[in-house]
């Protein structure tokens, strides 16, 4: 048999099945957000991601978790606790194999509490006030534009990044501080911001007949 | 609907020691940045900002007094001006234990007596500042010696420098 036959016949064809990703829910845990506990001991939270592929090109999205913090100062105390859900979708526009560069959008929802049991405000002309803030509920929303990269590290181990372009929607917050921190939404002065997360995940295999 | 695709796209050792730097990298980030504490290196006072008018051929004049000494009702032993002259502006404290703090001006040509009504509004500043008091203006009262009348302009006393309140005499 001529060489050249020979080689031919042994190269492996890729197909167009060999750049689709593997079906798979995709579960996954924040690394920052569970990290931040020892730079910043008054917060603890955990976030959950998962995705499923809806297509080739799609992925269905939803996050959720919960996150407090409480702060205890000579002059204040502040409790804040609360839960948050994400959904949405990812594009993915990178076609190979188990690795994703996916730029999507979410939908964020969040209900939390904060109250002061004790806060004292320094007044040198009338006197100290010495007072509290009721603890009080409040639900907001904001939409959220996300860019992700994952990679697969082991068999059906990734490891991904995500950046966050945040806005939050209609409602109002709370009527005794700027809206610094929301669950699941992050700290701001204003009505947007920006989040950096680092994520783990498995892929639970899902083989189809 | 999906294929089963034999996974050919797999990380060598370079990739993987790549990825586990990138870990360490992000773990130093966030704890440096999460780590540093910040100070409160200023913490503002909300204080009601008072402008003297005067209405001069039906014009509003913003102008200014002389002489004029301010002290707090129930705090007369501590001024919080003292025959001070040209005053176009000045700032007042309200009481936060209190809906109502009243002042007694003393200008060049007689005294008045003014009395502001609030809500008190504790305002989270920071982490590192902690809480501030604001006030919401709703409603004034006052003598008339010299005093023509007492306008609320904005009713949210902050630490912003927004004018509250025109005295016009």
């Amino acid at each position: 048999m001529p060489f050249a036959s020979w080689a031919q016949d042994d190269t492996p064809q890729l197909t167009e099945a060999d750049t689709l990703p593997e079906p798979g829910l995709r579960i996954g845990f924040n690394l920052v957000r569970s990290m931040m506990v020892f730079a910043e001991p008054s917060r603890f939270g955990l976030e959950a991601v998962a995705d499923y592929n809806l297509g080739p090109d799609w992925f269905a999205a939803a996050e959720g978790g919960f996150s407090r913090r409480f702060i205890e100062e000579p002059d204040y105390r502040l409790n804040e606790n609360g839960f948050f859900l994400r959904f949405g979708a990812d594009r993915n526009f990178h076609n190979h194999l188990n690795e994703v560069i996916g730029l999507g959008a979410r939908l964020g929802f969040s209900l939390y509490n904060r109250g002061a049991p004790f806060l004292e405000v320094e007044e040198n002309y009338w006197g100290d006030f010495s007072g509290s803030l009721p603890a009080e509920t409040f639900f907001r929303q904001w939409a959220e534009v996300v860019l992700t990269l994952k990679t697969e590290i082991f068999s059906n181990v990734f490891l991904g990044w995500s950046l966050r372009g945040k806005v939050l929607l209609f409602g109002s917050g709370d009527r005794h501080m700027d809206d610094r921190y929301i669950p699941g939404f992050g700290s701001s002065n204003v009505n947007s911001t920006a989040g950096f997360d680092f994520y783990i995940y498995y892929r639970i295999p899902l083989k189809f007949q | 609907m999906f294929m089963n695709v034999k996974q050919i796209h797999v990380l060598n050792k370079n990739d993987r020691k790549s990825y586990l730097f990138n870990i360490f990298i992000a773990v130093v980030i966030i704890l440096v940045t999460g780590s540093c504490n910040e100070e409160c290196h200023f913490k503002p006072r909300s204080r009601v900002l008072v402008n003297f008018h005067s209405v001069v051929n039906s014009s509003d004049v913003h102008a200014a007094v002389d002489s004029l000494t301010v002290r707090g009702l129930g705090r007369e032993d501590s001024l919080l001006y003292n025959a001070a002259n040209n005053i176009r502006t000045i700032s007042i404290p309200l009481d936060g234990n209190s809906t109502e703090s009243g002042f007694i001006f003393d200008f060049d040509r007689g005294s008045d007596t003014i009395w502001l009504s609030y809500i008190v509004r504790p305002w989270f500043l920071s982490p590192e500042c902690g809480f501030v008091l604001n006030f919401d203006l709703t409603g004034t009262r006052h003598t008339t010696n010299v005093v023509d009348s007492v306008v609320i302009v904005v009713s949210e006393v902050t630490t912003f420098d927004d004018t509250n309140i025109r005295i016009y005499n």
